[in-house]
């Protein structure tokens, strides 16, 4: 569990590489954001409301 | 992105009208990869290793080059010789090396060399006159071997962050994750089984094998035709791999013969394109079935370790899995979505599941319908299969005691929305298969299954006609019907009828970037964007006619086709159909369009559950699969004859993989079984009817409530008849493909 201030998916990725060098390797290798349990797969603009729960994932990738 | 405009009541969608593409299929009009010519065109041919890990020591094309009826030859060189954009690394880099090897042949099968002729035949023959030199080293096609201290290494340095250190080179991803503590877990259990299980590669199957007519100018300007299911990735990696602006270079999607994950990658097309460059003549190749199974992408193979604790009244105290998958000589195998998908259907309070990305030397695996999720359900659902079966529980109660629901913290990390997998346990549980009586020598089995499916970069344009018609253009190649599920959706919008629309796959220089046809986004993710592009038409015809009666726009609505006024302030005019607005178009404004374009990020998860009977012939050792009902949340069918086509047709291949279809490598490292006589796609005639149940869930990330359902119904089919298979043969069946071999050892193992 770690902490950020972050309004949308591109800036936690933002701040969660400047608080913690080390994931600079796994977000450029793909992550997906889930934000109350909508997986975005990609997108960087998307809202992250007030107290919502978010969770890394590696990128998804679909057949 | 905000979803206000969410419908649950409809005059189109939910219907079953005609395939738009029906007719052209079944007389031969419709135009696949290989049905197309150009003037002056060539025909290529692709020189394969015949070693499965050699290096290049030399190759010498000077006698090819001198046939007269060979008019360009390409190597590696050919693509490396071009100034490369910047940055040409990673996946790019990898595909290069599959469509071209460079210093070393890593499989059997990878191209060497290609040559341009004036016939198919020439060119052909002219592959032999091409000189290779090999230095032939050690392989490794078995994924637990390729991971051994001993293996030998396909590339230095592939491995990337996630690895822990210690492990074999060949080990090139690592993924962990889960919840609680497992080790309390299975403490806490009555009883816990370990088990090893193991499932071999299996090829995609299309029937139509790649094919393409490529031409490329000396000026970097190109045309493209070619069966895939995403033509926009191939411009992309084409223009990076032969060093030419992407715009430059149209790529048009053939109609296509199935692709089910296979056809989101490029082999041929770029060594076409630098055939035409070299010889400045347009280039067809199309490749022989043989080629198909050799050098495209298989789906990875595995071997998997699963471990669950349960109580005897069927509660899940525990769940562990670790999963290694070989996909290849390239990274890519997906390790970490058979360890995320493994355990999704149910609520776990301590859960751990590990998965391996691992090398061997075989051609890159490319995606098969849920990538990687079939095998890990096979494993877990074996060994659910088992606990129940000791411990005297029904193996539907059981899930429905631990399945995943609203609220849920998925095995994966998050929280679930609202998801449909109860919902389509309780279908089975009432369904009359569920009870029906089994025959003596026959079992049943059950399994559910997960998949996430995928929202993607998607682009859609619609324009009105004069007469009311519309033609849609979008970017998805349509590889399971959608089509006709745009027309059905766009229809709803509209309010004109299904047949008015004709919707075509727009071409890479008709739209911006689309996405693959992949992760079962297409109805989801086309399908938002044309309802979108619908109502953006819509908006402007409603302009159209709160000018023409001099009312604010806001004072007009559109229903059942035509403009309306808004309520009874608004005025009283008569309702104004759409084809009157456009027959006036030109004059009151211009052309009516609408468009949209986004990339949607709620494509909502997907679970299934599968009913199985099987018949084991105990003297052959031969399968047959007697009954098969699948049931999946579709969140909303727009279509329902194409769902039904989609759940039918991932049992069938499952059933393929299940009991047949494997990739046979000799100790030499060759593929032994590269042709359908060999590798066994099931036929009509090892099929039942496969009866379907839609369940309705709708996903609250799109307005119609549309979940993707490509995918999901080719996970439970490997776990469900593997139950059934067990439960028939009396002994549980742990590697797949269940032939008859396997079968009869099994029972010999058995007593």
């Amino acid at each position: 569990m770690v902490q950020v201030q972050a309004a949308t998916t591109g800036e936690l990725l933002r701040e969660l590489v400047r608080l913690h060098p080390q994931l600079q390797a796994p977000i450029d290798a793909g992550v997906s954001v889930a934000v109350n349990g909508r997986i975005i797969a990609a997108g960087l603009s998307e809202p992250i409301p007030e107290g919502a729960e978010v969770y890394l994932m590696q990128r998804l990738r679909g057949g | 992105m905000a979803l206000d405009d969410r419908k649950s009541h409809f005059t189109f969608v939910g219907t079953r009208p005609n395939r738009p593409d029906g007719l052209d299929k079944v007389t031969g009009r419709a135009r696949f990869g290989a049905d197309v010519t150009a003037p002056g065109m060539l025909f290529g041919a692709i020189l394969r290793s015949p070693h499965a890990h050699a290096r290049i020591v030399r190759i010498d094309t000077s006698k090819a080059e001198a046939h007269r009826d060979v008019k360009a030859v390409v190597t590696r060189a050919d693509f490396a010789d071009v100034p490369f954009k910047p940055g040409l690394e990673g996946e790019f880099w990898n595909v290069l090396e599959n469509v071209m090897a460079g210093e070393k042949a890593l499989y059997d099968g990878h191209a060497v060399a290609a040559v341009a002729a004036s016939s198919a035949l020439a060119a052909r023959d002219a592959l032999k006159l091409i000189e290779v030199e090999y230095e032939v080293l050690p392989h490794v096609t078995d994924v637990d071997k390729a991971m051994a201290p001993d293996a030998p290494v396909i590339r230095e340095g592939a491995a990337d962050y996630s690895v822990p250190e210690g492990m074999h080179p060949n080990v090139v991803r690592y993924h962990e994750s889960g919840h609680g503590d497992v080790e309390a877990g299975f403490a806490e259990a009555d009883l816990v089984i370990e088990d090893h299980f193991v499932t071999e590669a299996t090829h995609q199957g299309y029937i139509e094998p790649h094919a393409c007519l490529a031409s490329l100018g000396a000026d970097g300007k190109g045309e493209l035709w070619c069966c895939t299911q995403g033509h926009w990735i191939v411009q992309k990696t084409c223009a990076a791999l032969l060093g030419i602006e992407t715009a430059q270079l149209r790529v048009t999607a053939s109609e296509i013969g199935g692709g089910f994950g296979g056809k989101t990658t490029v082999f041929i097309e770029p060594v076409a394109l630098a055939l035409s460059r070299k010889a400045n003549r347009p280039v067809k190749i199309v490749m022989s079935r043989s080629e198909v199974l050799r050098a495209t992408g298989p789906t990875a193979s595995a071997s998997m370790d699963v471990k669950i604790g349960m109580k005897k009244d069927g509660t899940i105290t525990a769940a562990q899995g670790v999963f290694r998958l070989q996909g290849g000589a390239f990274p890519g195998a997906p390790g970490d979505m058979t360890a995320m998908c493994a355990f999704a259907p149910y609520n776990l309070t301590n859960v751990r599941q590990v998965g391996y990305d691992v090398m061997s030397n075989r051609p890159k695996q490319a995606a098969y319908r849920a990538p990687g999720a079939p095998m890990g359900a096979f494993a877990v659902e074996s060994v659910i299969d088992e606990l129940c079966k000791i411990l005297g529980l029904d193996p539907i109660e059981v899930r429905l005691k631990n399945a995943a629901r609203e609220g849920t913290k998925a095995s994966y990390g998050p929280t679930y929305d609202r998801i449909g997998l109860v919902e389509t346990l309780e279908a089975a549980k009432d369904h009359p298969h569920y009870s029906a009586p089994l025959k003596p020598g026959q079992g049943r089995g059950i399994a559910c299954g997960f998949w996430f499916n995928h929202g993607g970069e998607t682009s859609v344009s619609l324009a009105l006609s004069e007469d009311g018609s519309a033609q849609l253009m979008v970017g998805t190649p349509d590889i399971g019907g959608s089509r006709a599920s745009m027309a059905l959706m766009a229809a709803e919008v509209l309010g004109i009828p299904y047949e008015n629309i004709r919707v075509t796959i727009a071409d890479t220089a008709t739209l911006g970037y689309n996405d693959v046809s992949h992760g079962s986004r297409v109805t989801y993710a086309s399908g938002l964007a044309t309802i979108k592009a619908a109502q953006h038409a819509v908006e402007k015809l409603c302009e159209r006619a709160a000018a023409k009666w001099g009312i604010p726009v806001d004072a007009v609505k559109w229903e059942n086709g035509c403009a309306v006024p808004s309520g009874p302030n608004a005025g009283d005019f008569d309702p104004l159909p759409l084809a009157e607005i456009t027959a006036d178009m030109g004059r009151t404004g211009g052309p009516i369009s609408g468009h949209f374009e986004a990339t949607p990020e709620g494509a909502g998860v997907s679970f299934g559950t599968h009913i199985v009977d099987a018949e084991v012939d105990p003297e052959t050792g031969k399968t047959s699969i007697t009954r098969y009902t699948v049931i999946q949340d579709a969140g909303k069918a727009i279509h329902p004859a194409y769902v039904e086509g989609q759940f039918q047709g991932g049992a069938a291949q499952g059933i393929g993989w299940a009991l047949n279809e494997e990739y046979i490598y000799g100790e030499d490292g060759r593929l032994q079984n590269p042709v359908f006589l060999d590798y066994r796609i099931p036929v009509a005639s090892d099929l039942p009817m496969i009866d379907t149940v839609i369940v309705e869930v709708p996903n609250p990330g799109h307005p119609f409530g549309v979940r993707g359902v490509g995918e999901t119904g080719i996970v439970p089919p490997l776990a469900a008849i593997a139950n059934a298979v067990s439960n028939a043969a009396g002994v549980r069946m742990r590697q797949l493909p269940m032939s008859p071999p396997r079968i009869l050892a099994a029972l010999k193992g058995n007593g």
